[in-house]
């Protein structure tokens, strides 16, 4: 077998293989049925922007700019999403010292690396650009040009993206040299793309609540029509190529050619310096100090540290503590929430449960302690042979999980304070829903750790992201929500009475929950705890 | 010091990993562990250690039994396991202070025996660096360090030294040596069958999770000729 091919087989299994492992589910099908309806949930809001734009651009005469539209939209997602991709797949990952060990020449392998990256974006391209496609064809009439132009478009997509992306952290090479910047790029990239997409999906909401909005954006001069023929020709050479244009066709393989032959020539340069960079080692800093530290400071501080120094799970982590903080401020610069909408009569009885709300979402979102026991991998022996008893072993994990929660919610309450006209009653009360919510949700999630605790992972991101446990830690909380609305329709003046006594009622009902399950998580589960074994 | 007694560990309901393997070590002794390769040695090690859950057997370390007491019985023994597998994106001398105060060891003595055996293992000068930019063999060193720090009255190794040097291998072999002679027990897994010979007081050999032999050298030998390499190939070769 081709080299190339061969190479690029064995990445992709292992990509998939990895993928697969990172659900820990044992039965395949379900696995399987897992993945495929996590893709329908992300496919879901893309199938209705497609109609969305679609109506508005067939309303100006041009339908086919749907198709150009979404490409635009998975352009910048895939961009900022390859970036720290392809960072991973050089910087960090292991094999590299094993390839180059191997009779294989340097493009070889950085296109082989690249194609894990391709894979992840072709799927993304597809989630989001393909919905378009056949809903143009749908609206317009069956054409067998557009089928096949269109199948073969989604398949070059991501090349442009890709390739873009890694003559990029070719360029930022040497900035990378340093361990400390390239776990920043990682931290700033992936940051940069949660804004994109919490951009893009607060102009999606946008568009879906006010029509008008769309058009005007369509029609104005410097709106997206402008931006998407001015500033980002391939995105029209992509549906013209799409719409059966010979000269569109050639324009687009050929700025994809000129990309990867321009990667191909720098692959060697590329590749040796991702070696030199990951043989880079860092020189000592610091002072050698001899302090004594409690136990049960010495764990806390073991699993903050695993958290702080591991990238993927500081971004993770991260996130949970500026997502409703970046969320907020977008909303606000895009116009959608200011002071007047607080203070206005139809918003203001609502203001206890807005601000509560606000200062538990760090804890709604972050699914920390889903993860506490994984995050270890194979270092999980290390506190299993001390002499640390099972009870305070957790015990660190769930306070590492609620001192970062807390973090979120104590910078949610600082915003809030500003942009809310809330009393102080109402603080106390919502700071104190919040910390039950956080303690309860810190020990579930730890529980659905102990009973799920997949410590073997090769990469990081298997340990946090790409992990069951996460999501069923977040279908918890939407079971929660849910009965929540349940007891809103059934239960008269709940959430249209006196919110506070609401709120203070949830927060005992919470206590309860969080006694409950602590008290299964320090008795019946200590067994099952020790019982972990890697 | 230890004592098992009838330890069974089965995977999956069916393969026999250890096979009622029973045996004791007594303080002050130095006990070579040796087997071919997946016979059971690691797996009994971590069921001894605790990291594993015996299927059926006891365990007791200095008098506690690790399933029933596992605070007392591991405040006893340390462990260096043969994958220096830990959280490295520490310093060395973050990871020397975090075992040192696990095992309550005081600043003056965690400081003699840090300065002691990091410069005897040569690794004092890198304890400010990130234990990721450490060789295999340096891992090996700093966990070695940290595992004699609380001084255990049981040290127990798994392949120790797999990654030392030659010189850092002397050293451990000498600490070894020096651990016993003041009391303490040594229990160590190797391949290195001419260490074993050298070292040890008394040497158990297992093979597809049975204790086939366990006694000192001398009377392993009795009534042979042959080395202990013989002795092994001989006692662990398949049906």
């Amino acid at each position: 077998m081709n080299k190339l091919k061969s190479l690029t087989l064995i990445q992709l299994k292992d990509f998939l293989g990895n993928a697969r492992r990172g659900l820990n589910v044992k039965n395949s099908k379900l696995g399987s049925l897992l993945q495929l309806l996590a893709l329908a949930a992300l496919a879901t809001p893309a199938i209705n922007f497609s109609i969305l734009t679609f109506n508005s651009f067939a309303q100006l005469g041009q339908p086919e700019l749907v198709i150009t539209s979404m490409y635009v939209n998975s352009v910048l997602l895939m961009f900022f999403l390859g970036i720290p991709f392809i960072v991973s797949v050089f910087f960090y990952s292991k094999d590299i010292y094993f390839l180059s060990s191997l009779p294989l020449r340097e493009d070889t392998i950085v296109f082989a690396k690249l194609s894990t990256v391709y894979l992840y974006l072709l799927g993304l391209n597809t989630l989001l650009v393909a919905p378009s496609i056949v809903i143009y064809l749908l609206n317009s009439g069956f054409r067998l040009v557009v089928v096949l132009m269109g199948t073969l478009a989604l398949i070059l997509a991501p090349l442009l993206p890709l390739l873009i992306s890694a003559l990029l952290v070719l360029v930022l090479n040497r900035f990378l040299i340093n361990k400390n910047r390239r776990n920043l790029l990682a931290i700033i990239g992936n940051l940069l793309l949660i804004i994109v997409i919490i951009a893009i999906q607060i102009i999606i909401t946008r568009y879906i609540t006010d029509p008008e909005y769309l058009q005007q954006s369509l029609r104005s001069k410097e709106g997206l029509l402008g931006f998407i023929g001015l500033r980002f020709p391939p995105s029209i050479w992509l549906t013209k190529m799409i719409l059966g244009s010979g000269r569109d066709t050639l324009l687009f393989f050929g700025i994809n050619i000129f990309f990867w032959l321009a990667l191909q020539s720098l692959a060697k340069t590329f590749y040796r310096k991702a070696l030199n960079t990951f043989s880079q080692t860092a020189g000592g800093s610091g002072q050698i100090y001899y302090h004594q530290r409690s136990q049960a400071w010495q764990l806390l501080k073991r699993h903050i540290m695993i958290i702080l120094k591991e990238p993927t799970f500081m971004l993770n982590t991260l996130l949970t503590l500026i997502v409703p903080v970046l969320l907020y401020m977008v909303m606000a610069l895009s116009g959608q929430l200011s002071l007047e909408l607080f203070n206005s009569p139809e918003v203001k009885p609502y203001l206890p449960l807005i601000f509560t709300g606000l200062l538990t979402a760090p804890a709604l979102i972050g699914s920390t302690s889903a993860t506490a026991i994984t995050r270890e991998g194979q270092a999980f022996w290390e506190t299993k042979v001390l002499p640390v008893s099972a009870r305070d072993n957790l015990h660190s994990r769930v306070l590492t999980t609620v001192i970062f929660s807390l973090s979120g919610t104590v910078l949610m309450l600082l915003i809030s304070l500003v942009a809310l006209p809330v009393t102080f009653g109402t603080v106390i009360l919502g700071s104190v829903f919040a910390l039950i919510a956080t303690l309860f949700f810190a020990t579930v999630d730890l529980i659905i750790n102990i009973y799920r605790p997949l410590l073997s992972w090769t990469n990081p991101t298997a340990a946090v992201k790409n992990n069951l446990n996460v999501t069923i830690s977040l279908a918890i909380r939407a079971v929660i929500g849910l009965a929540f609305y349940l007891i809103y329709r059934l239960v008269p003046g709940f959430l249209t009475g006196n919110l506070e006594l609401t709120i203070l009622v949830s927060a005992v009902v919470f206590f309860i929950f969080y006694l409950v399950s602590r008290g299964i998580l320090y008795t019946s589960l200590l067994k099952k705890f020790s019982e972990i074994s890697l | 010091m230890l004592k098992i007694k009838g330890l069974t560990k089965v995977y999956d309901r069916q393969k026999k990993a250890v096979d009622q393997l029973s045996l004791e070590i007594e303080k002050g002794e130095i006990f070579g562990f040796i087997g071919p390769n997946g016979a059971g040695k690691t797996t009994t090690i971590r069921m001894i250690t605790g990291i594993l859950n015996p299927s059926a057997g006891e365990i007791t370390i200095n008098g506690h039994d690790i399933s029933k007491e596992p605070i007392a019985a591991k405040k006893s023994f340390t462990y260096v396991p043969d994958h220096p597998m830990i959280f490295n994106a520490i310093k060395g001398i973050d990871y020397l202070n975090f075992i040192a105060d696990m095992y309550e060891v005081s600043v003056a003595e965690r400081q003699e025996k840090i300065e002691k055996y990091t410069r005897d293992f040569e690794i004092y000068d890198d304890l400010t660096q990130s234990i990721n930019s450490y060789s295999h063999g340096m891992k090996q060193k700093l966990l070695i360090t940290g595992a004699l720090l609380p001084e255990p009255r049981l040290f127990i190794l798994d392949e120790p030294l797999g990654g030392l040097d030659p010189r850092s291998a002397k050293t451990l072999k000498n600490i070894m040596r020096e651990h016993c002679r003041q009391g303490g027990t040594v229990f160590f897994s190797s391949h290195i069958l001419e260490v074993v010979e050298n070292l040890c007081d008394r040497i158990g050999i297992i093979n597809q999770g049975q204790l086939i032999t366990c006694d000192t050298l001398a009377r392993i030998k009795e009534n042979s000729t042959s080395t202990l390499e013989d002795i092994f190939l001989e006692l662990t070769e398949h049906e």
